[in-house]
């Protein structure tokens, strides 16, 4: 079945299915996408940067900043505490390898020996190196005023020989794992936080080994530091850190050595020493690594944190964990990235509403255009769009201007050729009405002829009248004879419609003068004068069928000659507006006007008397058409002779109404 | 049409880069094991060493670039007392340089050294290919992750990374990625000399490097752009052919004797740190054949907190040793790199190490003159 949409209807249908919307809409979605994507990839190498490239972005160079001060605020907390650290050691050092030390202690510890745990106090302090000895350590203790306690260990059985807190000396700490890592396994410093068992109180204990002269660990110097004075205050973040800031500062088990700023989960406080913190930084920081990392802390909150791990002997290292929240952290970033997002925000609006402006402005003339094809396609030629652009749009609309012009003309034309051609049509159709009647009519009357003479025939033979038989029977022949002449020449001219010969260029001189030596019997009968022009033009015709033209025209002026005295011919060539007329002209009694065309009609005789089926001109007339050239007559009117004019079209010349 | 065409073409470069990067992130070196270290016969340093294997010279392997080891290797061949306890008995000692530990292990394993100092990576990997006593702690220092920009460890996903393989550094590496959810798969591994990583960092052919001290130190002097991501806490040992230990228990006490009498002579004053540190950068650039970058204060101070932390006593921790400690689970680490056979047992690592060595010997300081120092400073 076939659609009853025109092709133009079908394109739009297409289009339309495809993309459902207008080119102005297109362009706003196209352009619209376009500018977001580079945008959005603007904003996101800004703040990002680019992948692959040295080009960090923003967000990674402020990203960057906050870990270089997080680093910054934890090395330095941490060199803090080891040269903090540094420094007790070698107040230890330089206390155990003093002479003053060393001597008074080889001099005491020959007094210790068997002493009980309760003469310490009483025995012993009238010595001179005990007095001697407390008295420096106490000096060292006021002097430093970072010492809490100092005491001096006889190495032999790990009784407190001296201390600077009364009522120690004679204590037994043998059992202590760093005293006894100094005596049995050569170590000459072990350091550690733990609880004063005296007092329960967490401290910073550092064990020195006192060396005789022999090499050998004679005693043992021991140095209590209380952390929360000196250990704390150190690592207290104050406002640097902001509000969420804290420190934590486990040893390698990660128990916590201080107190927490926040309580935990159950909102206790974590204990000192017996409360694991097994935050991921507090981890890495216990076992020996230092970095930076986004995790969680024990609170469940999400924080940036800088994990130290300071190494204080090969056996011990505490682990330090600066914190903060990342919320606080990262708040200015987020403001920033807010900032950027609403500017870019407002930079796409702004974007799409300029883009909107432009989208209309470029897609105007294409609507415009639309519309007019539109109207082109409603029937409507007479529409023109403005040409006014000077670009491609400008271009498109004269090129649719100028197409729509030849379209135009192209119908005015195709108007015109319809009529001409419905005209001719309708002639033909008249022309074949009246060739059928004609035909019937004119080969009807041998039939009759034939008919009435047959019944005479018949009476005649029966009478025995052999004479009028003869007659009867040779009307008869003369009327069957007719009527083939009429059947061979209605043939011929069918013929001449369907069978055009091979043409030729041939001169219409030698053409004539064939044509005058056919009928040159009939001429001479008549007395006729033939004038030949002698510069006739060559013709690019079938020769056969040219020749049969000039004798029918010749024929037919010789017939209708009248008593014209002085019967003439004349076959010449003129020239009439730029083109070549041939003609045939006689002197004889000439046709009236209204005849013209009618004697190239089949059978039309305007003198019945006159011989010829009336077949002649119209064949004439066939044949001229046939080479696409027009045949007419010149006459004034009766006895003014008759001129029959034709046209031929030159070779490679169109014809004349193509 | 077009749309779909770019869209097209933007989804096939995203698929080809995805591809590529996926190849780089597979792209691994090669895996050896002690057993199958490359020949290092033509190395050009090397292949100049000529090893006297008689038994008259003790044959030790030490690693200049590599501090603070450097230091106390470079004293301990200066140690008079060390040379002429070593003569009493019949003995001279040569030193030789490498580039790392598992260098090191390499000529350990031929019987070109009697002994040698590595980090635990190459340690834990000797005491369990070779037969080998690991007596004393030489080293307690660490190994940095170094990047142009500070970062998160995560930030290196899918990062090219310069890492000297089966050293340390290589361990401290992986350590670090795992400490922030990295796998070895999501990086890109590049393994490369120590020495050559400073500059490949600075021309971008890498985004970080592992390695241990000078070296991040002297790229952080030279570029002080560049960063400490991360560092990883490791140590060094001086470890024995067990034939040999077995054999000369004497030489190994004196030899142990020479590092406590370095590290002390080094803690007296700083003065002897700072000499120290010169022979180990002169050891080192004659090793590398480049000048290190970095001064002799500097390098000394960047010795001195470790050093400090050994002159208690350079006595292995026990708990390193404990079960599931951090040596254990080292060694299962380098069992799934297969650099070690994957049917190696803890207790031969652990059984290499002897910790009653160096308790006898501090427990004979006079003997063993720790207390002495006679070094030759010319």
């Amino acid at each position: 079945m076939m659609s009853d949409k025109t092709p133009i209807n079908s394109l739009e249908d297409t289009v339309k299915k495809r993309f459902p919307f207008s080119i102005r809409s297109k362009m706003l979605i196209y352009f619209g996408l376009m500018f977001l994507v580079i945008l959005t990839m603007f904003v996101l190498s800004d703040m990002y940067g680019i992948p692959f490239t040295n080009f960090r972005g923003s967000y990674k160079q402020e990203q960057s900043k906050v870990f270089q001060n997080l680093n910054l605020f934890a090395d330095l907390r941490k060199e803090r505490l080891k040269n903090w650290i540094g420094e007790r050691r070698g107040d230890a050092r330089a206390l155990s390898e003093s002479t003053m030390i060393r001597s008074n202690v080889a001099s005491l510890l020959p007094l210790v020996n068997g002493v009980e745990e309760n003469g310490f106090q009483t025995e012993l302090q009238k010595e001179a190196p005990y007095q001697t000895l407390k008295q420096y350590l106490n000096l060292v203790k006021r002097t430093y005023g970072v010492y809490d306690k100092i005491q001096i260990i006889d190495a032999l059985n790990g009784t407190i020989m001296i201390s600077t807190q009364n009522q120690e000396s004679g204590m037994d700490i043998s059992q202590n794992d760093s005293f006894s890592k100094i005596i049995h396994q050569g170590y000459n410093e072990v350091i550690d936080i733990n609880k004063d068992p005296s007092s329960g109180i967490l401290k910073l204990f550092i064990f020195r080994a006192i060396y005789s002269y022999d090499d050998k660990v004679s005693a043992v110097l021991i140095m209590q530091i209380n952390p929360d004075d000196f250990i704390k205050p150190m690592l207290h973040t104050g406002g640097g850190l902001g509000q969420t800031g804290e420190v934590l500062f486990v040893n390698q088990d990660v128990k916590l050595l201080t107190t927490l700023k926040y309580p935990l989960a159950n909102g206790t406080a974590a204990i000192p020493l017996e409360y694991q913190i097994n935050s991921k930084p507090t981890t890495l920081a216990a076992r020996g690594e230092e970095g930076i990392i986004a995790t969680r802390d024990y609170r469940g909150v999400e924080v940036l944190a800088a994990y130290r791990h300071i190494r204080i002997t090969s056996e011990l290292g505490w682990g330090l964990v600066i914190k903060v929240n990342r919320a606080e952290v990262f708040a200015p970033l987020q403001e920033n990235i807010f900032y950027r997002s609403i500017t870019g925000i407002i930079c796409a609006l702004l974007a799409l509403g300029l883009i909107t402006v432009i989208a209309g402005n470029l897609s105007q003339p294409l609507r415009r255009l639309s519309k007019a094809a539109r109207e082109v396609q409603e029937g409507n030629l007479d529409v023109r769009i403005s040409e006014n652009a000077t670009d491609e749009v400008g271009i498109l609309a004269s090129a649719f201007n100028s197409m729509i012009h030849q379209v135009q003309n192209w119908n005015k034309e195709l108007k015109i050729q319809v009529h001409a051609r419905t005209a001719e049509l309708e002639a033909k159709n008249a022309e074949l009405e009246r060739y059928t009647y004609t035909v019937s009519h004119d080969l009807k009357s041998p039939l009759i002829t034939i008919k009435g003479f047959l019944s005479l025939l018949e009476r005649d033979a029966i009478k025995g009248d052999i004479e009028r038989v003869k007659k009867d029977a040779s009307r008869i022949h003369n009327a069957a004879e007719k009527m083939n002449q009429l059947l061979d020449e209605l043939l011929e001219l069918a013929r001449i419609g369907r069978v055009v010969g091979v043409s030729e260029s041939v001169s219409l001189k030698d053409l004539a003068n064939e044509a005058v030596n056919l009928i040159e019997g009939q001429i001479k009968e008549l007395g006729i004068q033939v004038k030949i022009s002698p510069d006739l033009p060559v013709l690019y015709v079938d020769r056969r069928r040219f020749v049969e033209v000039l004798q029918n025209l010749i024929d037919n002026s010789a017939k209708h000659m009248g008593k014209q005295p002085e019967p003439r011919i004349e076959i010449g060539a003129r020239q009439d507006n730029e083109k070549t007329v041939y003609y045939v002209r006689d002197n004889g009694i000439g046709i009236e006007e209204r005849y013209h065309e009618n004697v190239f009609g089949l059978f039309n005789k305007l003198d019945h008397k006159s011989e010829g089926t009336g077949i002649g001109l119209a064949i004439v007339k066939r044949i001229v058409e046939v080479h696409s050239g027009r045949i007419w007559i010149e006459s004034e009117g009766n006895g003014r002779g008759s001129t029959f004019c034709f046209t031929i079209p030159e070779k490679g010349e169109t014809p004349d109404h193509e | 049409m077009k749309i779909r065409k770019i869209i097209s073409s933007f989804i096939v470069t995203l698929l080809i880069l995805l591809t590529h990067t996926t190849f780089l992130k597979t792209g691994k070196a090669e895996k050896y094991s002690i057993l199958t270290t490359p020949d290092l016969s033509n190395h050009p340093v090397y292949s100049n060493y000529k090893f006297n294997n008689s038994e008259e010279v003790v044959n030790l392997g030490v690693q200049p670039v590599y501090s603070p080891t450097g230091l106390i290797s470079e004293t301990m061949k200066r140690d008079a007392i060390l040379h002429k306890a070593l003569s009493e008995q019949g003995v001279k000692i040569r030193f030789y340089a490498f580039l790392n530990g598992d260098d090191v292990n390499h000529f350990l394993h031929r019987g070109d050294i009697d002994a040698g100092i590595g980090g635990d990576m190459p340690a834990i990997t000797a005491a369990a290919t070779l037969d080998i006593v690991i007596p004393i702690l030489i080293q307690q220092g660490f190994t940095s992750i170094i990047a142009k920009h500070p970062m998160l460890i995560r930030e290196l996903r899918g990062r090219k990374i310069g890492y000297a393989f089966g050293t340390n550094a290589h361990y401290a590496l992986l350590r670090s990625l795992s400490s922030d959810g990295l796998s070895k798969e999501q990086v890109n591994l590049i393994p490369m000399e120590v020495n050559e990583m400073p500059e490949a960092l600075q021309a971008g052919k890498i985004a970080a490097f592992s390695a241990w001290e000078p070296i991040p130190a002297i790229t952080l002097n030279k570029y002080p752009e560049n960063v400490v991501i991360h560092r990883c806490l490791s140590s060094g040992y001086i470890y024995f052919a067990k034939a040999y230990s077995d054999k000369y228990p004497e030489i190994v006490r004196q030899i142990i004797s020479a590092e406590i009498r370095a590290l002390r002579w080094m803690q007296s004053n700083r003065q002897n740190l700072i000499r120290a540190s010169e022979w180990a950068l002169q050891a080192g650039g004659r090793l590398t054949n480049q000048k290190l970058e970095l001064t002799a204060e500097q390098n000394a101070s960047l010795a001195e907190s470790d050093i400090l932390g050994l002159t208690s006593a350079p006595i292995i921790p026990q708990k390193d040793l404990r079960q599931n400690g951090l040596l254990q689970m080292e060694f299962e680490y380098i069992k799934t790199l297969g650099k070690i056979p994957a049917s190696t047992n803890w207790d031969k690592v652990h059984d290499s190490f002897d910790l009653q060595i160096i308790i006898e010997v501090l427990a004979n300081a006079k003997k063993y003159k720790l207390n002495e120092f006679d070094y030759d400073i010319e």
